[in-house]
């Protein structure tokens, strides 16, 4: 008898709906730099989605988006993935938001694996400007993942922790006051 | 056991050494050791030269007594002291250390502690006759076993020299002035040469040779290229800022740590502890504030604010008859000493400057706590 998988933990990419024709919005991020997405894939920003329902009800036409807290580099890699994962449902992102252990496809893994951790951080931290909650949540999973067999130590190399007699940053003064 | 030669004249501040043929025999007498052929007649300008000189050649160095203090040196050492070599008191005379001898004109190999005592209480009655007069050091002792036996006991040279009173000034300057990289003064009378010691030529060497090596390295920017590796491999060491990600972002990273992962992250500092155990709690249970013994307090709060939660509220309890009073000097709240809150009923919470409000309870009533001056008063 074979086993069964345990599927239920593994979100499921929802059905392919039967989409309307691509909508391509120009996206400049904050360098100055262009860049062309999906607007299905922009929807999966809650900040950009509600930018665009705005000129969606005043019935004007979206020739640019503009982004000003996000760099080129990092905006290309958020609409790669947000082009990946437009066809997805986003309730599941909503669902695995609370949970306290999150399945990273192996596309986002393979896609998050790979940045250099300084990248990382940009594309995290664009996220939640964004507030892109599936990228947080893979992002966020896959820097904790970084920390699996390291010791205290190298979990303060890893993070930039400073040592408790050091004086902290201005960043990080008050940061569990 | 025979030895030829080593009619040793010392004269003035110079050496003289007729030294025609040396053959030297071993101990037991077994085997005979190959022989010097040395010059019939060398003047010696320096008959002290530095015995580990390291090959470095030097214009005061005379090669057949250094081979020849070599030679008699390795003698005693492998083969030891041989019977009827013992040595003997050395008897200075006008100056002159004689050498000891058996009746073989062997060279005294070293010098006891008996004969260095009488060599000290020497010295210093001669330095009591010449006062301040820098004394000869050849002229005195000889010959340099004494400072051989005396290295040999583990003893550095300046060590000797200076056990050997005011002459030994005279050494100790040599030495400053040969580590300063400048010839040693022959004007001075009574000064024959300088010798200096192998650990002071050691490291003369070394250190030129470092200096040496840095300069070259310089030029050829060997020393950029190992600051450049060193800094790749400090680079490669990636780092993940996470103090600097958005509150939220940073809570969520902790939350999805493994608990043992969660556990050392907390180990990393007080600040850390406090922060990953707040984490954590955060998403699943609520957090007990304990004011002062006075007021529990409990957080509902959101993770974010589309999530339906429990408003942030505090529950403030009395404890005792004491509640009534104005906890004036409350200015922390339990382990939160600086908590620095505006709690809201529309379930968003974010941290304030300084200020802390409490919410109002229906039964108990709300209190307004101002953290900066502990003004505490029912709203």
């Amino acid at each position: 008898m074979a086993p069964k998988k345990n599927s239920a933990k593994r979100p499921q990419p929802s059905t392919p709906k039967p989409s309307a024709p691509a909508r391509i919005v120009k996206v400049q991020s904050s360098d100055g730099h262009i860049l062309q997405a999906d607007v299905r894939a922009l929807l999966l920003s809650s900040t950009l989605a509600a930018t665009i329902k705005g000129y969606d009800d005043e019935n004007k036409p979206l020739e640019k988006l503009e982004v000003n807290n996000v760099v080129g580099f990092t905006l290309k890699l958020v609409l790669e993935w947000c082009e990946k994962h437009k066809e997805d449902d986003p309730a599941i992102a909503q669902a695995e938001k609370d949970k306290k252990n999150i399945f990273i496809p192996s596309w986002d893994r393979h896609f998050l694996t790979k940045l250099p951790m300084g990248n990382l951080f940009d594309l995290i931290t664009a996220a939640y400007h964004l507030d892109i909650t599936g990228l947080i949540n893979y992002g966020c999973k896959t820097v904790a993942n970084s920390a699996k067999g390291k010791s205290t130590e190298e979990m303060r190399e890893l993070f930039g922790i400073p040592e408790p007699w050091e004086q902290p940053s201005t960043s990080t003064a008050t940061w569990d006051d | 056991m025979s030895l030829e030669t080593s009619r040793i004249d010392h004269i003035g501040c110079g050496t003289v050494i007729n030294q025609s043929r040396v053959q030297l025999l071993t101990a037991n007498m077994s085997q005979p050791i190959p022989t010097l052929n040395l010059p019939d007649h060398k003047e010696i300008v320096d008959d002290e030269s530095p015995e580990d000189d390291l090959g470095l050649p030097s214009p005061t160095t005379n090669s057949v007594a250094t081979n020849q203090r070599k030679y008699s040196k390795n003698l005693e050492e492998f083969y030891g002291n041989p019977i009827g070599m013992e040595e003997t008191a050395p008897v200075p005379q006008n100056g002159n250390l004689l050498s000891a001898t058996d009746g073989n004109n062997m060279e005294v190999a070293g010098a006891s502690s008996e004969n260095r005592q009488k060599l000290r209480s020497s010295m210093e009655k001669k330095k009591e006759a010449h006062g301040e007069e820098l004394i000869d050091f050849k002229t005195a002792l000889g010959d340099d076993e004494y400072f051989d036996s005396q290295r040999h006991r583990g003893g550095h040279q300046s060590r000797a020299s200076t056990s050997l009173g005011g002459s030994m000034s005279a050494r100790s300057t040599g030495s400053s002035v040969f580590e300063q990289g400048q010839a040693e003064d022959r004007s001075e009378e009574g000064w024959l040469s300088y010798r200096p010691a192998a650990t002071t030529l050691s490291n003369f060497i070394a250190w030129s040779l470092v200096t040496r090596m840095s300069k070259n390295a310089q030029e050829n920017g060997k020393i950029k290229r190992i600051k450049e590796a060193v800094k790749e491999e400090k680079d490669a060491i990636q780092k993940f800022p996470m103090l600097k990600l958005p509150d939220l972002v940073r809570e969520t990273v902790i939350r999805l740590m493994d608990p043992v992962e969660i556990f050392d992250f907390s180990q990393i500092s007080k600040r850390m502890h406090r922060t990953a155990k707040r984490s954590v709690r955060h998403n699943t249970y609520h957090l007990h504030l304990q004011a002062g013994q006075l007021y529990q307090a409990a957080l509902y709060p959101p993770t974010y604010p589309e999530v339906p939660a429990e408003p942030a509220r505090f529950r403030v309890q009395q404890l005792d008859d004491d509640t009534a009073r104005a906890p004036t000097n409350v200015r922390k709240l339990g382990n939160f000493q600086k908590i620095r809150c505006h709690f809201q009923e529309s379930g968003l919470y974010f941290f304030h400057k300084s200020h802390c409000r409490y919410t109002l309870h229906a039964d108990i009533g709300g209190f307004h706590f101002n953290l900066v001056n502990g003004d505490l008063g029912s709203i």
